[in-house]
Parts: C-alpha cells; sequence; structure tokens
C-alpha cells in the first residue's frame, strides 16, 4: 500500500504536466468563431451540395435551389484545415441577386439573395484568394411566400 | 442623424458620428478643413431628415442596383471604404484604414472622382449636393446597421481590414467590394433624385426664411 502510495506521488507531477500541455494545446488551436449574424436571415427553400471541393485547375460547377422569401442560400467552401480563404472575389455577378462572400467560422460561404419577386434560374461565379480557384453557380429561384425577418435562423435544408 | 436607439452600445462615437461624410475622404491622419461641413444647420437637418426617412421608411426597403456594372461597381467600392471607415472608427482601428486608404489610395481617388461625375452629370450644385447626401446617408446606414450587431460588431468586421489588405493588386478591389454586399437595402445604388430634392427644399426654405 505505502509503496504504491508513493508511486502514485510519483505519478502525480507528471499527470498534472499531462494536464497542463492538453490546456496549453487547447489555447493554440482556439475554435473559430461563429456569430449568430451569419446564421440568420437563410432561406427556408434552400438546397446546395454538401461538401464543395474546388480545384485550381478548372472552375468547380455547383446547384443551388432556392425559395424566394427575401433569404440567402449559401454555399460552404474552404481551404484545407479546414480554414476559410482570405478573400473572395465576384468574377461574374447574377443578373437577378446579390452575392455575399463572408467567413462564417472556419469556412467561407459563398451566399446568393435573390431579387425581391424574382423567380427563375440565374448564374454567378466567384475566385477565391489565395489560390485563385474558381466557382461557378446555376441558380434556380423558386418563388417564396413569407419574407423571412432579419432575426429569423436559418433553417435551410443543408 | 436618426435618433440613437435605446439600451444598444453605440458603436460610433458621437463626435465622429456628427458628419462621416469627411471621415471618408482619406487617411484619418490626413484630415483637412471642409468647408462644405460648415455650411448652415438647415442643411445637415435635411439631410439628418431624410436619413431618418431612408432607413426607417418600409416603402424605401427595396434595393435598386445599376443597369451598368461599372456603375454599380463604384457604389460597392464607395460602400466598402465607407464600411472600414465606420469599422475604423468605432474600433480604434483607424491606422487600418490609413494602410487601406493609402494602399488603394489610386483607385479609391478615381472611384470618387467617378462616383461624383455620376452624381452631378449635367445637375451642377444639386448634383455635389445629392452625391453628399448618398455618402452622409451610406456612413449613417452601416453605422447603424454596425449598432445592430452590438458587441459582435468589432470582432467581425475588422475581419475585414485582413481580407482586404490580402489582395494581391488594386485591381481586385472592386471584384472584391462585389462580394460584401455592404449597399443598404434602403439606399440603393444609382437612385439618386431623393436626396437632392431634399437638400435643395431645405435650402429653398432657408432663403425664404432669410427675407
Amino acid at each position: 500500500m505505502t509503496r504504491l502510495g508513493g508511486n502514485w506521488r510519483a505519478l502525480a507531477p507528471v499527470v498534472a504536466l499531462a494536464m497542463l500541455a492538453g490546456c496549453v494545446e487547447q489555447r493554440a488551436v482556439p475554435a473559430a468563431r461563429v456569430f449568430a449574424v451569419d446564421l440568420q436571415g437563410g432561406a427556408r427553400l434552400c438546397t446546395v451540395p454538401q461538401n464543395v471541393e474546388l480545384s485550381g485547375d478548372r472552375p468547380t460547377e455547383a446547384r443551388m435551389v432556392i425559395g424566394n422569401d427575401g433569404g440567402w442560400c449559401g454555399i460552404s467552401i474552404a481551404q484545407s484545415g479546414p480554414k476559410p480563404y482570405d478573400a473572395g472575389l465576384v468574377t461574374a455577378r447574377p443578373a437577378h441577386g446579390r452575392v455575399h462572400i463572408r467567413t462564417v467560422g472556419d469556412r467561407t460561404r459563398v451566399d446568393y439573395i435573390p431579387d425581391r419577386n424574382f423567380a427563375g434560374e440565374d448564374t454567378f461565379a466567384v475566385r477565391m484568394l489565395p489560390g485563385g480557384a474558381q466557382m461557378r453557380v446555376a441558380v434556380t429561384v423558386q418563388p417564396g411566400a413569407t419574407p423571412v425577418s432579419a432575426t429569423t435562423p436559418a433553417t435551410a435544408a443543408r | 442623424m436618426p435618433p440613437e436607439p435605446t439600451g444598444r452600445p453605440a458603436t460610433v462615437p458621437a463626435d465622429r458620428r456628427a458628419n462621416p461624410v469627411a471621415k471618408t475622404r482619406g487617411p484619418m491622419s490626413e484630415r483637412t478643413p471642409d468647408t462644405r461641413r460648415q455650411r448652415g444647420a438647415a442643411r445637415r437637418a435635411a439631410i439628418a431628415a431624410l436619413s431618418a426617412a431612408l432607413l426607417l421608411s418600409p416603402a424605401a426597403v427595396a434595393a435598386q442596383r445599376c443597369a451598368d456594372e461599372q456603375q454599380q461597381a463604384m457604389y460597392e467600392v464607395a460602400a466598402l471604404k465607407t464600411e472600414l471607415m465606420v469599422v475604423a472608427t468605432a474600433c480604434r482601428q483607424e491606422e487600418r484604414y490609413n494602410d487601406f486608404v493609402r494602399r488603394f489610395r489610386s483607385q479609391l481617388g478615381e472611384n470618387d472622382k467617378a462616383l461624383l461625375r455620376h452624381f452631378t452629370g449635367n445637375r451642377g450644385r444639386a448634383g455635389q449636393r445629392a452625391y453628399d447626401a448618398y455618402i452622409t446617408n451610406l456612413a449613417n446606414a452601416r453605422a447603424m446597421l454596425g449598432q445592430d450587431l452590438g458587441s459582435d460588431f468589432c470582432p467581425r468586421n475588422s475581419r475585414l481590414f485582413t481580407e482586404v489588405m490580402s489582395l494581391p493588386g488594386d485591381t481586385e478591389l472592386a471584384a472584391y467590394a462585389a462580394g460584401k454586399d455592404l449597399i443598404p437595402g434602403t439606399l440603393g445604388a444609382c437612385e439618386t433624385p431623393a436626396p437632392a430634392a431634399a437638400v435643395r427644399s431645405a435650402s429653398t426654405r432657408r432663403r425664404t426664411s432669410r427675407r
């Protein structure tokens, strides 16, 4: 008993160091912060591909279906890690809506917001930095009913 | 200036909010006296009333876009510059704003001139007043949207400085601004007659009252 107790006492500093190391490691890699405002106002109907991997060689094609209730529909993309892109450029504007490229946590989200009362087909393209990977998005906008308020949480299908 | 909502943290100090236009003209360390700032209280009141009307009227919520892409880009770059100014002022990041202005000085200067030309067209001074009113309303609208974010405003929107400074060259500025959706729906772009009319009517009232 006595020997065992002595072993435990000897191990105590090692255990403490291991625990501290765990704390240090947690501090070194903090979770990317997600802001509530970036999750609000999503369209009720939003169908987008789950895992879009951008290639530096050629533009990636993606499809989006959104119900036009005033909300956004977004495609999440990321660099390896994952980590968000440094910046996004709109290389081809949509004819019937707006594009909003924003960082959400450790990913970049490319949102499309259709013009009010628009229904039909639209397209846009973005280029991400660094690397210059491109994504072309074909959008189908379906008529929507009730406008989404700014405080409505996103319930879009992902 | 619309009345400040109660119970929310102010994101822009009151002395800076008094005239956001002056802060959008260049680096914050290079401010010069602007004679337009010394115009009468009636004009400022008119702009404030117009700001409130534009920001609060449900009828004005539909955003207008320019038919011409280059004109739309002018508005977007102006909105980006204004947003960065608001972030810098509210979050005490003036040095980052100055770095941004210094780096894109040429592009921003050209954009300011082109936007002013777009407003003035053949309307002369009325166009200048409309331009001033638009920039003021833009800054006020961005500041009010910032207030809605509360304590998230600075940590979230300060990222814009990192993003914009990561652009490899000046030519990407417009394409970057196009993806930030910074033009308030209450203002839109390429829709300018209302500010000129409002300011003109205020000037007319002032002249009338002097007689």
